[in-house]
């Protein structure tokens, strides 16, 4: 079961088996859907602003190497 | 005749003692290169204007893409024949034995003007402060930069490579999707792109086949899907030369401008909805 939580500044924020989960474009000339898994508080961070969902995505991408959703 | 082959002869010693002062043999432990601004920048000028409109991955057939390698290797020695520039060769240089990603970072440097040491082992590349940023080691590009962070292009490449670079994603910029987007496109610190001209050129190579366009793209078969979108954008925010610290930079990603494929990038700021015209590839 997968929860959209919000849809802001490129980025959506899921909910799935009680994950949270920032999905965005991988960024590349020829892109894909991407996704991370992130914290309660970075999910509220990412609601602010591009730049502050955008700190969340490259903190979230050194902890982990995002996975492939599209 | 005697004395004609005696002349040819001499005149034989002559060109090869003048090209050995010009492009020494001895091999050194320790060689500092640095670049000046002569009148080879016109010939990579015309170097650049030709490799921005093809893209060497996988086009190798392409006859003016051979002819512009070729050059471009002309003009890379010629720059490393230059005055204040010693050149190992043989024994003691590792530039003259990189392949691959390596040797394409590599030549994305030193057309870009980047000081570098080569000691053999390693090949150390240095900011316009001196400082060293990247070495090549074991057939890898590695970033030293203690703070894991790749330094600004301005900090290393030549003022003028850059703005040439960029002069290239004039006629418009193109992304290229696996999906059909709806909303703003890229990530919100930006996204890379490519010249429009490129991208038309490697659609146009491609043929309607989707897993030909991902081979000219240096991607693995899948990775656009069934039915890629293009995104154009005539007029692009924030188009700039990319760092390496974006979060669409992967491991594989080389300064200086050019994919290891090949292929020229730039990043420009998040794509906003209104602001590009998006159709299917094929």
């Amino acid at each position: 079961m997968e929860t959209v939580i919000s849809e802001k500044f490129g980025c959506k924020i899921i909910e799935r088996n009680s994950k949270l989960f920032i999905q965005y474009d991988n960024g590349q000339s020829a892109s894909w859907i991407i996704e991370n898994e992130i914290t309660k508080e970075e999910a509220e961070k990412a609601f602010i602003s591009g730049d502050f969902a955008y700190e969340v995505i490259l903190a979230a991408q050194k902890r982990n190497k995002p996975t492939r959703v599209i | 005749m005697k004395f004609l082959l005696q002349i040819l002869f001499l005149l034989f010693t002559w060109f090869n003692l003048s090209a050995t002062t010009a492009f020494s043999k001895v091999a050194l432990p320790n060689q500092t290169v640095f670049f000046h601004k002569t009148t080879n920048q016109n010939q990579e000028s015309e170097v650049k204007n030709g490799v921005s409109n093809f893209a060497r991955s996988g086009i190798l057939e392409n006859s003016f893409s051979q002819k512009a390698v070729l050059w471009e290797s002309f003009v890379l020695e010629n720059r490393a024949r230059e005055e204040n520039v010693n050149v190992v060769s043989g024994a003691g240089s590792l530039v003259s034995k990189l392949t691959g990603i390596a040797k394409n970072a590599h030549e994305n440097l030193l057309l870009g003007g980047v000081k570098f040491i080569d000691d053999g082992v390693s090949i150390k590349y240095l900011t316009k402060n001196g400082a060293e940023f990247a070495k090549i080691e074991n057939g890898k590009i590695l970033l030293t930069k203690a703070d894991g962070k790749w330094p600004l292009p301005s900090e290393y490449l030549d003022a003028n490579y850059i703005s040439t670079h960029l002069s290239k994603f004039d006629g418009g910029v193109t992304k290229i999707t696996s999906y059909n987007p709806t909303g703003s496109v890229g990530p919100p610190g930006g996204t890379f792109v490519l010249p429009k001209s490129q991208a038309d050129l490697l659609i146009q190579q491609a043929g309607g086949d989707v897993n030909k366009l991902e081979d000219l793209l240096g991607l693995k078969r899948g990775d656009l899907g069934t039915n890629p979108f293009r995104i154009d954008i005539n007029n692009p925010s924030g188009l700039r030369m990319p760092s390496g610290n974006e979060a669409g930079a992967n491991e594989f990603w080389i300064p200086g401008g050019k994919t290891s494929g090949r292929i020229l990038e730039a990043t420009v700021d998040q794509i906003q909805l209104g602001s590009y015209v998006k159709k299917t590839v094929f």
